[in-house]
C-alpha cells in the first residue's frame, strides 16, 4: 500500500504508522507582552532532527527572535546570508562566539513567524540549525549555525534583544529516526 | 498563573509566565546593552 495514499475506512498497519515521518511533539501557545519563552521537554532520545514553527504571533518592536538551546550562553556560531527586496544586492553577518543563534525569525515590528531545523540537540554532540524565517523591512535571508559543545538539551527558549511577542503557537516536531 | 513582583519584563517558561528575576535581568540588561546594530541594507530606496 503507498503511503500516505490511504483509503477509509483502511487499517493502519504498523509498518504505516513507522512510514511517518514526522511527529509533533510539543505545542506551546505563547501568552501576551513576555520577552522570552522557554520550551521544556522539546527534545528527547526519541528523534535525532527537529523542526520547530512559531506562527500567529504579534511583536511590539521590528525584533527578530532569538533562538538558545538549554541554558547555554556562550558558543554559537552562525552566519546569515540576506539580500534586500529592491536592489538584490547579497550581504551577510557573521555571528562569533554569541549567547544565541541570532536572525531566527522575520521582525517588521507587527508580526512575526519562525522556521528552525535542529539537528542532534539531545545528543551528546555539537547541534546545528537552519532557519529560512529571517525578514524585516527591507530584506530577507536564511541563517546557519552551530553551538559549539557537547551538551545534551531538552529545552530551548525563543528570545528576544529587545521589545515582546504576544500569542501564537509554537510547535515542535520530531523527525523519525 | 502571572506572577507580579515589579516592572521588569516578563518570561515565559511554558505555561508558566512570570517577571524576569534579579539574576534574569542582569542578563537581559547585558544583552540588550550588546546587541548588534541593524541590518545593512545596501539600498534604502
Amino acid at each position: 500500500m503507498p503511503v500516505p495514499v490511504f483509503t477509509t475506512g483502511e487499517v493502519l498497519t504498523a509498518a504505516n504508522m513507522n512510514a511517518v515521518g514526522l511527529w509533533l511533539v510539543k505545542s506551546q501557545a505563547v501568552g501576551s507582552g513576555v520577552s522570552s519563552v522557554t520550551v521544556t521537554g522539546a527534545f528527547s532520545a526519541d528523534y535525532d532532527n527537529y523542526f520547530i514553527s512559531y506562527d500567529g504571533a504579534t511583536t511590539a518592536s521590528g525584533e527578530c527572535l532569538q533562538f538558545r538551546l538549554g541554558s547555554t550562553t556562550t558558543g554559537y556560531y552562525g552566519n546569515l546570508i540576506y539580500s534586500n527586496y529592491v536592489s538584490g544586492s547579497v550581504l551577510s553577518v557573521g555571528d562569533n562566539n554569541l549567547s544565541v543563534f541570532r536572525h531566527c525569525s522575520g521582525g517588521d515590528g507587527t508580526s512575526t513567524s519562525l522556521n528552525i531545523w535542529v539537528n542532534s540537540p539531545f545528543a551528546a554532540r555539537r547541534t546545528y540549525v537552519f532557519t529560512t524565517s529571517y525578514e524585516d523591512t527591507a530584506n530577507a535571508g536564511n541563517y546557519r549555525g552551530y553551538l559549539n559543545d557537547t551538551t545534551s538539551y531538552s529545552a530551548f527558549t525563543l528570545l528576544l534583544a529587545s521589545g515582546t511577542i504576544t500569542g501564537g503557537t509554537i510547535r515542535v516536531y520530531g523527525y523519525r529516526n | 498563573m502571572d506572577t507580579e513582583t515589579n516592572n521588569r519584563p516578563k518570561i515565559q517558561i511554558d505555561d508558566e509566565i512570570r517577571e524576569m528575576t534579579d539574576e534574569e535581568y542582569a542578563a537581559y540588561l547585558e544583552m540588550q546593552a550588546s546587541a548588534p546594530p541593524p541590518l545593512g541594507t545596501d539600498n534604502d530606496d
